[in-house]
């Protein structure tokens, strides 16, 4: 899998990271159960800290995407690929949301509304 | 080194030379010795086989002929052979030839004045010497006939392509590539190393057991792909590594690769010694690195665009004027 970051970005890299393993999930780049590098490694080939990386493993992990086990790596959970598209649609909800003026209180009323 | 140096070194001199070191002794202690010669030790260092001068002249004179006569066919070979070939059939003759010649220098040298057989020894220096010389020639041979021309132009058809990189954006690139054969290679081995360790010598069962977990390193590679080069861990454990800095680098491609033209599977060939080093888990894509020094490196991996684009992204970057300089 390729990662890129773009250190001129206004967006954080940890954002950038975690956006780049949903596209990679989504499009099959990266396939369930698949291992991905060490946290270290990443970090060390695009010269940032490991905890930039490791943010973006939590992120995903909470997002129930990746699964990370302590010695045994990251990788992707099973049927990590249509949630994809649910977080997807999450996080467009959200930035649509505030975008709009909404707080975030009334955001998740909203969504418990739905349920 | 020259064309015409490398088949004299590779035809006359090492040939004369290890001739001379098997030949020359055996020859003035001949006299010497007693009827029956040890010619097979235990652990211990003392003799347990014996025969004749004769016969085990015949033996290791046959096998250092067979070995030097694969040193001199590729003296003489005019024809472009395909890479690796003159290195690896050059080493394996140099090897023979010299362990042969070794053990018959050794023999009259130890054995000579002796009343019988059974009082013959060999030390350990002795026998790290004649495995160690021997190793030394075999990599003279092969450092030799790596500089021999060769057929080299079948992979070389893709044009080296490059990706586009921005000031401030940094791509990192990883995949794995798992092969089964050398696990069940490995575990072959390690029965057949278990089952001697039980009813033979143990050394060569230990040998064997190293030589399985030695295979598993091969079941997984992991390579990466960023600015600071190309890396590849072996095994489960991501070791040993071994890297390739970008400085070293002058292109990537992306090719496919032919076991037979690497010299087989696994680790093939050596940069430091062959100039031309593959690590094969099968064949079909991979990534080709000719490095600035003449040498290359090619490794078998899934998908070698992005990896290859990279890198001759970040070799172009190094190239270019820094700014403010």
């Amino acid at each position: 899998m390729l990662w890129k970051i773009d250190t001129q970005s206004s967006q954080p890299l940890h954002e950038q990271l975690a956006g780049q393993v949903r596209r990679a999930i989504a499009t099959r780049a990266l396939v369930e159960g698949e291992k991905l590098p060490p946290a270290r490694e990443v970090a060390r080939g695009l010269g940032v800290n490991m905890h930039t990386v490791l943010r973006a493993f939590q992120t995903l992990r909470d997002e129930g995407l990746l699964e990370v086990r302590r010695g045994r790596g990251t990788s992707v959970v099973a049927n990590a690929q249509p949630v994809t598209r649910h977080v997807e649609l999450a996080r467009t909800l959200v930035s649509e949301a505030r975008r709009a003026g909404l707080e975030d209180r009334e955001i998740l009323q909203l969504v418990e509304v739905q349920l | 080194m020259r064309e015409k140096t490398s088949r004299t070194v590779l035809g006359v001199l090492i040939p004369v030379a290890v001739a001379a070191i098997g030949l020359v002794p055996y020859r003035a202690y001949r006299s010497d010795l007693p009827d029956r010669i040890a010619s097979h030790f235990g652990v211990s260092g003392r003799a347990d086989g014996s025969m004749t001068p004769e016969v085990f002249l015949m033996i290791f004179g046959a096998l250092m002929v067979v070995g030097l006569g694969g040193c001199v066919t590729i003296a003489l070979i005019r024809r472009r052979l395909q890479p690796m070939v003159a290195p690896s059939v050059s080493s394996v003759g140099a090897f023979l030839a010299s362990m042969s010649a070794g053990i018959l220098s050794i023999t009259a040298i130890g054995q000579r004045g002796l009343e019988q057989w059974q009082d013959a020894t060999i030390s350990p220096g002795a026998v790290i010497l004649w495995i160690g010389g021997s190793l030394a020639v075999a990599g003279l041979a092969a450092w030799v006939a790596s500089s021999l021309p060769f057929e080299d132009g079948g992979e070389m058809e893709a044009t080296p392509q490059a990706m586009e990189l921005v000031a401030g954006e940094r791509v990192f690139w990883s995949a794995t590539l798992s092969a089964r054969w050398p696990l069940v290679l490995g575990l072959a081995i390690l029965l057949v190393g278990l089952a001697l360790l039980l009813i033979t010598e143990m050394w060569i069962g230990l040998v064997m057991l190293g030589i399985s977990i030695l295979m598993t390193f091969f079941g997984r590679i992991r390579v990466t792909a960023d600015q600071t080069g190309l890396a590849v861990r072996y095994g489960f454990f991501g070791w040993p590594r071994r890297s390739i800095p970008i400085r070293r680098i002058a292109v990537a491609r992306a090719v496919d690769i032919r076991p037979t033209e690497w010299g087989g599977w696994g680790y093939r060939g050596s940069l430091a010694i062959m100039r031309r080093a593959a690590v094969v888990l099968r064949a079909g894509p991979g990534i080709r690195l000719d490095l600035r020094d003449g040498k290359v490196f090619a490794v078998t991996i899934d998908d070698p665009d992005d990896p290859v684009r990279l890198l001759n992204a970040e070799v172009s970057r190094l190239e270019a004027p820094k700014p403010g300089l």
